[in-house]
């Protein structure tokens, strides 16, 4: 899970995903989620330093005892945060004990365990597999400026978790940090080493990012609709 | 501990600047935020019923508050014995803040 960024231009403030959410904060609703899912059997934290005393603090407070949530320090930027938690897990992921590996963007709150379920089945077959949610309304802008009004392309919003096959994601990005090559998200950067792609299956709408306020609104009246507890 | 007003750097939708805004919750409910740019505030939409949401709320927390002191104690014994007093002083005028935040959004609802 990647809590590592500042969430500002200063650095100064707390970032979004310690903000609090109906009783716990943004990052551990999530992290709840995949603690649920019995196929994954080590969870991550990527965070930067200066917040490690509020994130042991939350995981004490808000994760059961019997799950065991291991912390990195992430990089500058979210493709130097993946990294470090890649190479945290190399050594089991080169001897082949860890076989598929999510990326999860801390400021999604809400994730059904079932849909976590899903990506790592689809990943076990294809390899690499996202959420998507399919936008029918999009439309490209050319350069001048102008919509253009024949998309014979479908767009699906990218949401996280992203799965891959743990040894093909670590050479990617192990060989974008020889490259110098930054993506725009972990799928872009399996995509430029593995030019077969990835796949997609039906992301689920509930699971929005928090970037405007409202967002944090919507989350907190979704967790009360389920009754705290997503499925 | 939650501190009652985080602030944390969102986008605003009415002025489209990324900026640091501020969060005022009454107990666990989110009652407000506020740009720290333009000073636009979002309020909770149920903000009519936010006196009710907040009293069976706070009868949830009251519930689970035996077992919560329980886990801190048996996993950090001295820690939790060294900070129960400060605690306990702390404990009315938190949930007395947490009322003034709640009459004071009703307030602001009807004059809206």
């Amino acid at each position: 899970m990647l809590a590592a960024g500042s969430g500002s231009r200063f650095g100064a403030e707390q970032s979004k995903v310690f903000l609090p959410l109906a009783g716990r904060r943004v990052f551990t609703w999530s992290l709840r989620s995949f603690a649920s899912v019995r196929s994954i059997q080590r969870l991550i934290l990527v965070i930067r330093e200066i917040d490690r005393d509020l994130a042991e603090e939350s995981l004490e407070r808000e994760i059961d005892d019997d799950t065991h949530v291991e912390i990195v320090i992430g990089g500058d930027t979210r493709h130097d945060s993946e990294l470090a938690a890649l190479r945290h897990l190399a050594p089991e992921i080169v001897d082949g004990s860890i076989n598929i590996v999510l990326l999860h963007d801390g400021a999604r709150p809400i994730i059904a365990p079932g849909l976590v379920r899903k990506l790592i089945k689809k990943a076990a077959q294809t390899g690499a597999v996202i959420p998507g949610m399919v936008y029918h309304d999009i439309r490209p802008i050319s350069p001048d400026g102008t919509v253009r009004m024949l998309p014979p392309t479908r767009y699906v919003g990218a949401q996280t978790p992203q799965v891959f096959n743990a040894r093909a994601i670590l050479s990617a990005y192990e060989q974008a940090a020889s490259d110098q090559f930054v993506g725009t998200d972990t799928m872009s950067c399996y995509e430029h080493y593995h030019p077969g792609g990835g796949d997609w299956i039906p992301g689920d709408p509930r699971n929005l990012k928090i970037t405007y306020p409202d967002d944090l609104f919507e989350a907190e009246k979704i967790l009360r609709e389920t009754n705290f507890h997503l499925e | 501990m939650i501190s009652e007003v985080p602030r944390a750097t969102l986008l605003c939708s009415n002025c489209g600047r990324t900026t640091e805004h501020r969060f005022v919750y009454a107990g666990r409910i989110l009652t407000h935020t506020e740009c720290g740019n333009c000073g636009h505030v979002v309020h909770a939409q149920n903000q009519a019923d936010l006196y009710h949401e907040y009293v069976l709320d706070l009868k949830q927390r009251l519930r689970t508050k035996p077992r919560r002191l329980a886990r801190r104690a048996s996993k950090h014994p001295l820690r939790f014995l060294v900070a129960l007093p400060k605690a306990i002083v702390r404990q009315p005028m938190k949930l007395l803040g947490e009322f003034r935040t709640v009459r004071r959004e009703e307030r602001d609802e009807e004059d809206r």
